[in-house]
């Protein structure tokens, strides 16, 4: 067998890609000096290469990385309309919690780096009147809301994963989440509203910015594919000014 | 699932959600900096990398093909960002190999063997094509047919140009005594 035959079995072989026919020849061609010894060095190279230790990117990458952006991705209608198909497809699998974690990740540190008005300062305060508190059904969490200059503060706690929909006539831009003694979650944007979906027991915030077009924003909330809430709302009912 | 929810994040970026980038730039960073760090053979250079593919893919985000892997799509942006560095930095002086490692080797940093350092110098004799499919395959874990999708050649070519790749790389270290 001719050497570069030989050293392609053997690659194969490391790759697990070898063949039954190919295997039978390699063997054969193993029978020789010259096949143990490129067999031998072929071995150690791979090992060699998987010796290598990953290394890892310097802490402030991301920082670097955000301070190098100076504007937003720009985008247009049509690749608004490309998106629309697939992702409403996605979205509709999450509500129905086939889709599993990691969607966004919603975690303290990357909110507060990222959070828009803290380009210009600290987050904006919610003014907290009275809220609309609901509690879950069977006990299995609390959600509380509060509305104030057009921002909408979503404070889910639940003690199981559960999915958290909010739909507007219009889509409520997403402004910050934050998880509290929680793993981590995921929020989906669609064409009318948002999806929260938690991935275990914690406190969820999201806050979103609804337009006055977007009311009155129907809420519901799903704990252990079991639907715990599910309500119509203005803003007065949040705020608590009826 | 990850290619879905990868899809979705770059959808809820296009969409206002400053968090969603960040995450992405949180899954791929570790990847992407070695990918980058084998391939030039310099941290700062991998650091460059890994931040002006990062930036484009940001930039450039409402040309991305959801019906496409963002992953191959930001690892392809990664590794041309790196061919260029290595490209624009050779008519200058050689790398001093010496030099080099005493101040610009995590390998060395983290205290690794010495024939690890000879895997990543003569790692840095072959070829950028020849290197970039090594680290592609052996050190990022990819198949053949994500390598095709990376640098957007046949899978055919991949085999071909990554059995050149291992043999000369297999030449280069029996020459140098480590096999």
């Amino acid at each position: 067998m001719e050497t570069r035959r030989l050293e392609e079995l053997l690659w194969k072989r490391v790759d697990g890609e070898l063949g039954a026919d190919e295997r039978r020849e390699l063997e054969a061609a193993l029978e020789t000096d010259t096949g143990r010894e490129l067999e031998q060095q072929v071995e150690a190279c791979a090992a060699r290469l998987r010796s290598l230790a990953a290394v890892s990117p310097p802490i402030d990458l991301r920082p670097r990385f955000e301070r190098n952006l100076a504007t937003g991705p720009p985008q247009t209608t049509a690749h608004r309309a490309r998106w629309r198909a697939p992702l409403l497809a996605l979205a509709a699998g999450l509500v129905l919690g086939v889709l599993g974690s990691h969607l966004v990740r919603i975690d303290r540190t990357l909110t507060s780096e990222v959070h828009p008005d803290q380009a210009s300062g600290a987050m904006v305060p919610i003014t907290v009147r009275t809220p609309f508190v609901a509690e879950l059904e069977a006990d299995l969490g609390r959600l509380e809301m509060r509305f104030d200059d057009g921002r909408l503060e979503l404070d889910l706690r639940v003690e199981q994963p559960g999915i958290v929909t909010v739909e507007g006539r219009e889509q409520p831009r997403l402004v910050a989440t934050r998880a509290l003694d929680a793993t981590n979650g995921q929020v989906v944007l669609t064409d009318q509203g948002v999806v929260l979906n938690t991935d275990g027991p914690g406190r969820w915030i999201v806050t979103l910015e609804a337009a006055p077009a977007a009311w009155p924003l129907r809420v519901s909330v799903s704990v252990g594919g079991r639907t715990v809430l599910d309500r119509t709302l203005t803003p007065g009912e949040i705020r608590g000014d009826r | 699932m990850s290619r879905d929810h990868d899809a979705m994040l770059v959808h809820a970026c296009l969409n206002g959600d400053p968090t969603a980038f960040a995450t992405l730039v949180d899954r791929y960073q570790g990847p992407l900096y070695n990918a980058t760090y084998r391939i030039t053979g310099s941290v700062d250079d991998a650091l460059d990398a890994t931040q002006a593919a990062f930036t484009s893919a940001y930039e450039k985000l409402h040309t991305f093909d959801p019906s496409h892997r963002f992953f191959s799509w930001i690892y392809r942006i990664a590794v041309n960002q790196a061919l260029n560095i290595v490209s624009r930095r050779r008519p200058q002086a050689p790398l001093d190999p010496a030099s080099a490692i005493a101040t610009d080797d995590p390998d060395r940093a983290l205290g690794e063997a010495e024939s690890t350092r000879a895997v990543h110098e003569a790692l840095q004799e072959l070829s950028d094509i020849h290197r970039t499919v090594i680290v592609l395959k052996h050190l990022q874990g990819l198949s053949y047919r994500e390598i095709s999708d990376v640098l957007d050649i046949p899978e055919t070519t991949v085999k071909s140009r990554l059995f050149d790749a291992r043999r000369r790389l297999r030449t280069v270290l029996h020459e140098q005594g480590w096999l």
